[in-house]
């Protein structure tokens, strides 16, 4: 069953526009993430469905109720859309005490006091930090300040969570953990979430499904296996940093009209007899060593072929300038028109 | 259901009362600080516009420009702007340079005392110097010598003015060399620099920027002093071009079309000196941005503690303890031809300005009445102009941004001449022009600046996502204001406040130049008593004001939200 229904949604600001015609579903207790470079329109999607901004055109459904409807003159304030926000920045009031941050939006909704009370002890203890109750933002890491923020999300039950960016201002180690501890929650509370990103790292950690977005548009829509096994064109393969791109050309088999094929580094592999080469067998394609790291638990490759460079992994270690022949797994390639 | 049917173009409904917020400030704006300054500009490009003709257009203007007596004054202006900036930044460079060597807390130490020139309005300061140095004056009678003849010359105004302003080149470049100087500093040591190549090839380059943006600000303050150079000035003939409008405004026959010209020359060199100053400050601030500094002075040998002392103290000693000293043994002394003699003190002007028939307390109330209100109301109009600019950020703010700070780059001066022209028509039905309510509004637009910086400031530190997470939340536009932002902002609306009031009670041009007959402010009354001989009342009264302005500053920075800014 879909939670959240986005129809044909459009929006400019001045000359240029912004959206153009997004159509998306997201299912209930999923999450779905926007993903996509700056300036792509996913932060402004997600501020038409938490009704900061307003579309010039398109419906917007939450289960039974309507957020949005250009067509009938619908527009819901935020207020009514009884939603969780995360913020990039947290977003919490400084003034105010984790415990009255998360008390805020369960005051609005005119709990009586000993449930605002209970839902504060629930989400304080489903993101470890029931000890902090008393303290100001201030006094917080910022990993538990997104942490308070997430719990003031979840507390009033809302229809819907909005993740904006939530894990990018946190370090690399805080970030896998909390992404974890979002997902765990998510499903836990059975919430239906969206979250922004451009980040790749962060859309894998966070998604059940991924909308990558270009210039305004849905570009690709699916799995995150999916979209990051099978890009849909050359532009999203190099977004994604889903393999290695080349032109058809440095495959000699591969006719011409193909302009670009993606080779995932996986079916990438060194040719065994490197040492053999010199005799003559025509065993992969030719290229040399640019750099070897050691990179958890294995060594990460650049190599040069035909004058581009493409990453492998192997396990063994090479030195630069070093000449190799590289096997290519065929099956797993994908090629890209021009 | 309980969608809100809306046309499907219009913003949301929590939103509809932000038009109304522009609008609102747009018009305050435009009436408080666009029509004087329009009115200067109208008035000396068409005498007879107050008439609504446009009839012999740049008849006043050409032939004034080309009058001896204003390009003298205009010359004049420069020079004495020019060499007090000179004169600051030669007096404040070793300062500063050395502020970095200096421990932590001695240096904050100094940093404080330093700031207490400021505390002294200028024009105090020049009739305190005019009583420790003029004829039969305290040097004379304490030492056996007066320099009367140094204070009545240019090199005297120059340095009694310099000696006001450095700290603000002082603050600005130390704190500069602060954050340069260790890291650059040791850097340069580390390449193997000397002390000296080390000062003038990497420390003086990288300040350079603030030095010239801060002496800019003192170019500027120094060109729209009006209360050094009449006091001082005037007993050698030494006009510029803020007391020449003063002349043309208060001697008959009045000239309003004259003092217009001269008040857009200034306006255009404040102007252009503001504006020269704000894209350097710009500049240097983008180029070291994000620099935590852990400034801990390195090691003094025993000689070089001594000169700072020396440097230090004797800046503090010229700029702050002489003067106070002058102003508190001369509010004091029962009679001036008395002496300065024990039997001659009492605390008979001190008490007689608490005398509540008298002028002086008739002065002081009107002063504090009208800093009261001036500090609410500027608070209040700030408050709705930086939420307007700040959040809205819709087509218009622009308009509004250059408006708030063109009271900052425009002199006091020239604001007066503007409000004058503004509401001394016969045109409008009211006008506070005549009555205290002009003071208000001149004290209003002069220290609008002050509160709509720190308010700016203070709103822009608070994210965006806290209003959103509030509306998402499901509060309201007035909740999310009374219950978000103003808590937030509570304690920098009250610091502007307490800037605005001390700022007020001490403002001597516009007061001079816009109260009504039988008015009079705390600082035209001690202008007044100067003339009248009354010197000893004057000063207590001055010893009076700089101790509620300085103490109610002090408390203004104080408050936990002021460091904002």
């Amino acid at each position: 069953m879909s939670q959240l229904t986005i129809r044909q949604v459009s929006k400019s600001f001045g000359n240029s526009q912004i959206l153009r015609d997004i159509t998306l579903d997201v299912e209930t207790g999923s999450i779905m993430t926007l993903l996509g470079p700056s300036g792509c329109g996913k932060t402004t999607l997600l501020r038409i469905i938490a009704g900061l901004e307003t579309p010039d055109s398109g419906l917007i459904r939450a289960g039974d109720r309507e957020f949005v409807d250009c067509a009938k003159g619908i527009i819901l304030p935020p207020q009514q859309r009884r939603l969780g926000f995360v913020f990039q920045d947290y977003g919490l009031w400084p003034h105010m005490s984790v415990a009255k941050n998360i008390a805020f939006p369960l005051k609005m909704l005119k709990l009586p006091r000993h449930e605002i009370d209970s839902r504060i002890a629930e989400v304080l203890s489903a993101v470890r930090l029931t000890e902090h109750a008393a303290k100001l933002p201030e006094q917080l890491s910022g990993g538990q300040k997104q942490r308070v923020s997430i719990a003031r999300a979840l507390a009033a039950r809302p229809t819907l969570i909005l993740f904006d960016e939530p894990l990018s201002n946190l370090d690399a180690n805080l970030r896998e953990e909390l992404g974890q501890e979002i997902r765990q929650l998510a499903q836990q509370f059975g919430q239906t979430c969206v979250n922004v990103t451009h980040d790749r790292r962060e859309a894998q950690l966070l998604s059940d499904r991924i909308a990558l977005m270009k210039d305004g548009v849905c570009h690709q829509y699916g799995r995150p296996e999916e979209l990051f096994r099978a890009p849909v064109d050359s532009w999203a393969a190099r977004f994604l940093d889903a393999g290695n791109i080349l032109p058809a050309r440095v495959l000699p088999e591969l006719s011409d009209a193909k302009a670009e094929v993606m080779i995932p580094r996986s079916a990438l592999r060194l040719a065994d007899n490197t040492a053999k080469m010199d005799q003559g067998k025509d065993e992969g394609i030719e290229a040399t060593v640019l750099s070897s790291l050691y990179i958890d638990d294995r060594y990460e490759v650049v190599a040069v072929v035909a004058g581009h460079p493409v990453k492998l992994f192997t396990d063994r270690l090479l030195s630069a300038g070093q000449p190799v022949r590289i096997n290519v797994a065929r099956e797993t390639l994908l090629s890209y028109p021009r | 259901m309980t969608a809100v049917a809306l046309p499907a173009r219009s913003s949301g409904q929590t939103r509809s009362i932000r038009p109304l917020l522009l609008g609102l400030a747009a018009l305050i704006m435009l009436t408080l600080v666009g029509l004087p300054v329009l009115a200067i500009l109208l008035y000396a490009l068409f005498p007879h516009i107050n008439e609504w003709s446009l009839a012999e257009p740049f008849s006043v203007l050409l032939p004034n420009l080309a009058n001896p007596h204003l390009i003298g004054a205009t010359l004049n202006s420069l020079s004495l702007s020019l060499s007090v900036t000179l004169l600051s930044a030669a007096i404040a460079l070793p300062l500063a340079y050395r502020r970095a060597q200096l421990p932590e807390s001695s240096g904050r130490i100094w940093d404080a005392l330093l700031m207490l020139p400021f505390l002294i309005p200028p024009y105090i300061g020049a009739l305190s110097w005019m009583q420790l140095l003029q004829v039969n004056g305290f040097s004379e009678q304490l030492l056996g010598f007066n320099l009367a003849s140094f204070l009545y010359s240019f090199p005297g105004i120059v340095t009694v003015m310099a000696l006001h302003l450095f700290p603000m080149i002082y603050l600005a470049t130390s704190k500069a060399f602060a954050v340069i100087g260790r890291r650059y500093g040791d850097v340069g040591r580390v390449f193997g620099g000397s002390t000296l190549q080390i000062f003038t090839r990497i420390h003086l380059p990288m300040v350079l920027p603030t030095l010239l943006s801060s002496g800019l600000i003192v170019f500027v303050l120094t060109i729209e002093e009006f209360g050094t150079p009449e006091i001082l000035g005037s007993r050698f003939g030494f006009r510029v071009i803020v007391t020449s409008i003063h002349e043309k405004l208060s001697d008959w026959p009045i000239d309003l079309p004259g003092a217009s010209v001269l008040s857009i020359i200034l306006i255009l060199i404040a102007f252009a000196a503001y504006r020269l100053h704000q894209r350097l400050a710009n500049r240097f601030s983008a180029a070291i941005d994000n620099q935590q500094v852990d400034a801990a002075g390195t090691e003094r040998t025993g000689r070089q503690r001594l000169i700072d002392l020396l440097l230090f103290g004797s800046a503090f000693f010229l700029a702050v303890m002489l003067p106070l000293l002058t102003i508190t043994a001369s509010s004091l002394l029962d009679t001036l031809s008395g002496g300065l003699t024990l039997a001659n003190m009492s605390l008979k002007h001190l008490s007689g300005l608490f005398d509540l028939d008298s002028e002086a307390w008739g002065a002081i109330s009107t002063s504090f009445g009208l800093a009261l209100a001036a500090a609410l109301c500027s608070v209040l109009i700030a408050i709705l102009v930086a939420f307007t600019v700040v959040r809205l950020r819709t087509r218009g703010t622009a308009l509004l941004d250059f408006l708030s700070i063109l009271p900052n780059a425009i002199p006091g001066m020239a604001i007066a001449v503007g409000l004058i022209l503004t509401w001394n028509q016969p045109f409008w039905p009211v006008t506070p022009y005549n009555s205290s309510a002009i003071l208000l509004v001149a004290y209003i637009c002069l220290t609008l600046p002050y509160p709509i910086r720190m308010l700016s400031a203070a709103l822009k530190q608070l994210p965006q996502s806290l209003d959103d997470a509030a509306y998402i939340s499901g509060a309201s536009e007035a909740r999310v204001i009374l219950r978000i932002l103003a808590p937030l902002l509570a304690p920098v609306a009250l610091a502007a406040g307490f800037i605005v009031f001390a700022i007020s009670t001490r403002e001597l041009v516009s007061s001079l130049m816009l109260a009504p007959p039988g008015v009079q402010t705390v600082a035209t009354y001690v202008f007044h008593q100067f003339d009248q001989g009354s010197i000893n009342a004057g000063m207590a009264m001055s010893l009076v004001t700089i101790l509620v302005s300085g103490s109610i500053i002090l408390l203004g920075q104080r408050l936990p939200g002021a460091k904002i800014r």
